[in-house]
């Protein structure tokens, strides 16, 4: 069963004592079953709070929230792969399915088969530190795929590698995610990267984060990365972010 | 005997990016400097393949043998009666056995080492966590950990003596109090070392909450804890044996006092020797393969 969202009218305010930062305001998004969607913007346009929102990790926001069915399971990809540095890769996986209450050596079978999927069978009982940047990613992408998400929320993954790598395993996501339906959310600012992956682009602009376009990537799978039907959609995203730029803001490039 | 505030404060490093913070692989800690360093001039030894191993081993047996050869020589020239030779010294060992209080000092020293050192890690830990998650109480409490660390141990060993009353509860209570400062940074720095990005990440899995601070929170002080624990057990016991001297009529500090009013130097010597035989033992035999085994993950180096 994979999940649905509904972004109603949110709004999220961070408050300190010096000042209060309107991360979002007024986003009204709804993500359908079994689809694949990017956001993209420039930084502080409120991806990751989107994100945490969706992952239920953030309640303070204004505005509702739903995600369809309510017990949908959630796995989440962030940039840093945020593995258990005292637990072998195999087991860094293991864990959040032992967590969930799979039996031990079902959940460490399960690992196993994960850790080979991404490629890493050589590796399964490294520590991470023993692992590269782009291994420990894989770990991550094993350990979410592991728990058989209905949604699948990713938080510019592969914006920490080498453009080698991330390539690679943008690849393997497609692949991975061809096999089995489920919901994916993305947050990039890479545009090639968000018409490569995404059948819809969400264009967000910054201060305060609000929606500003809706874009199809009507383009069949699978994809090729230099494909000019996606080249011309990247272009169009990225003019898209140029003007949602508030005018004499110099904002650093991401 | 002074204590080194700053020592466990300057000992954590936080790195984000790394995933876990980890205390500085040389923390400026008395004991394993006493022990290893001073003593035999090396620090952990780190074996990787056996002839490693074999080979560090001979290095300490050597280091050992050449350190007897140096103490016999400076006896020979200061004269046996100043500074008895480690001959000398092993066979005055042999006498106290006989006389019979040997094993008995030995037993009620590491009693009262092991009653202050609980005493002391139990502290620190209800402290240290307190300071760590209340910043209201890291404000109000933190610089009494410090005042606490700054106050001579002489001064507080006397004070306890003179409001508990001169006993082994004063004992433990006096040398608690001057272990526990330095073990609460310790622990201290272990929970602010918490990286909150891997409790999100459990989070975002949905793990329990129970689970989250068992296998994701606790892991992350253990190093801090171990820090801790180690540290304090060898001030511990280089503290007892002074605590004693001052005012117990029992254990090895008591039996060091004795034979120093008689200036007997050999007694004095066999007095001391089988007790850091033992801390000796207990650190290169339990705690550094414990060390060793529990943070394996923390040497794996990226090959």
């Amino acid at each position: 069963m994979t999940a649905r969202l509904v972004f109603r009218d949110i709004g999220r305010t961070f408050r300190t004592s010096r000042d209060t930062t309107v991360a979002v305001r007024g986003v009204n998004l709804s993500l359908e079953r079994g689809s694949f969607t990017a956001m993209i913007g420039r930084s502080g346009c409120g991806k990751s709070t989107l994100l945490h929102i969706a992952a239920g990790l953030d309640s303070g926001y204004e505005g509702s929230f739903a995600r369809e069915p309510a017990g949908a399971t959630v796995a989440y990809l962030f940039q840093q792969p945020r593995l258990l540095p005292w637990q072998s890769a195999r087991n860094n996986v293991a864990f959040v399915l032992e967590a969930r209450g799979v039996a031990k050596q079902e959940a460490r079978q399960r690992a196993d088969e994960m850790i080979n999927l991404v490629g890493l069978s050589a590796a399964a009982g490294k520590f991470p530190a023993q692992l590269s940047g782009g291994m420990q990613q894989r770990v991550s992408l094993a350990r979410a795929l592991a728990v058989d998400p209905d949604l699948l929320l990713m938080d510019e993954p592969f914006s920490a590698l080498d453009e080698l790598t991330a390539a690679h395993l943008r690849e393997e996501l497609v692949s991975l995610c061809a096999q089995k339906e489920r919901t994916v959310l993305f947050a990039t600012h890479n545009t090639q990267e968000a018409c490569y992956l995404a059948d819809r682009v969400i264009v967000l602009s910054a201060h305060p984060g609000t929606v500003v376009a809706d874009v199809n990537v009507e383009a069949s799978r699978p994809r090729c990365i230099d494909n000019p039907r996606l080249a011309e959609i990247a272009a169009h995203v990225r003019s898209l972010i140029d003007r949602s730029a508030p005018s004499g803001v110099p904002e650093a490039a991401a | 005997m002074t204590i080194m505030p700053t020592a466990a404060r300057t000992g954590a490093t936080r790195d984000k990016s790394a995933g876990v913070a980890e205390p500085r692989a040389d923390p400026s800690l008395p004991g394993r400097e006493w022990l290893a360093a001073a003593v035999l001039g090396m620090p952990a030894a780190k074996a990787t393949t056996p002839a490693d191993g074999l080979r560090s081993g001979f290095y300490l047996i050597a280091s050992l043998v050449l350190l007897a050869l140096m103490w016999q020589t400076l006896s020979y020239l200061v004269g046996a009666d100043v500074l008895p030779g480690p001959v000398a010294s092993i066979l005055a060992i042999e006498q106290s056995h006989r006389e019979g209080y040997l094993w008995s000092d030995i037993g009620i020293t590491a009693f009262r080492i092991v009653g202050a050192f609980v005493i002391a890690l139990a502290a620190a830990l209800a402290i240290g966590m307190l300071l760590g998650r209340s910043r209201l109480a890291e404000r109000l409490f933190g610089p009494w950990v410090t005042i606490g660390a700054s106050i001579p141990s002489l001064v507080v060993i006397v004070i306890v003596y003179l409001s508990v009353g001169v006993n082994d509860h004063a004992a433990m209570i006096g040398t608690a109090l001057i272990v526990a400062p330095p073990m609460v940074f310790a622990v201290w720095d272990g929970i602010r070392a918490i990286n909150p990005e891997l409790q999100e990440m459990a989070r975002a899995f949905a793990i329990p909450k129970f689970t989250i601070l068992w296998r994701v929170i606790l892991p992350q002080t253990m190093p801090f804890i171990f820090t801790a624990a180690r540290t304090g057990l060898s001030l511990t016991w280089r503290l007892m044996i002074f605590v004693e001297l001052l005012g117990r009529s029992s254990g090895v500090g008591y039996r060091i006092q004795y034979f120093y009013n008689l200036v007997d130097m050999k007694r004095v010597m066999a007095a001391a020797l089988p007790f850091i035989a033992l801390m000796l033992l207990f650190e290169f035999c339990a705690l550094r393969p414990l060390e060793r085994r529990v943070f394996r993950w923390r040497r794996a180096e990226a090959k």
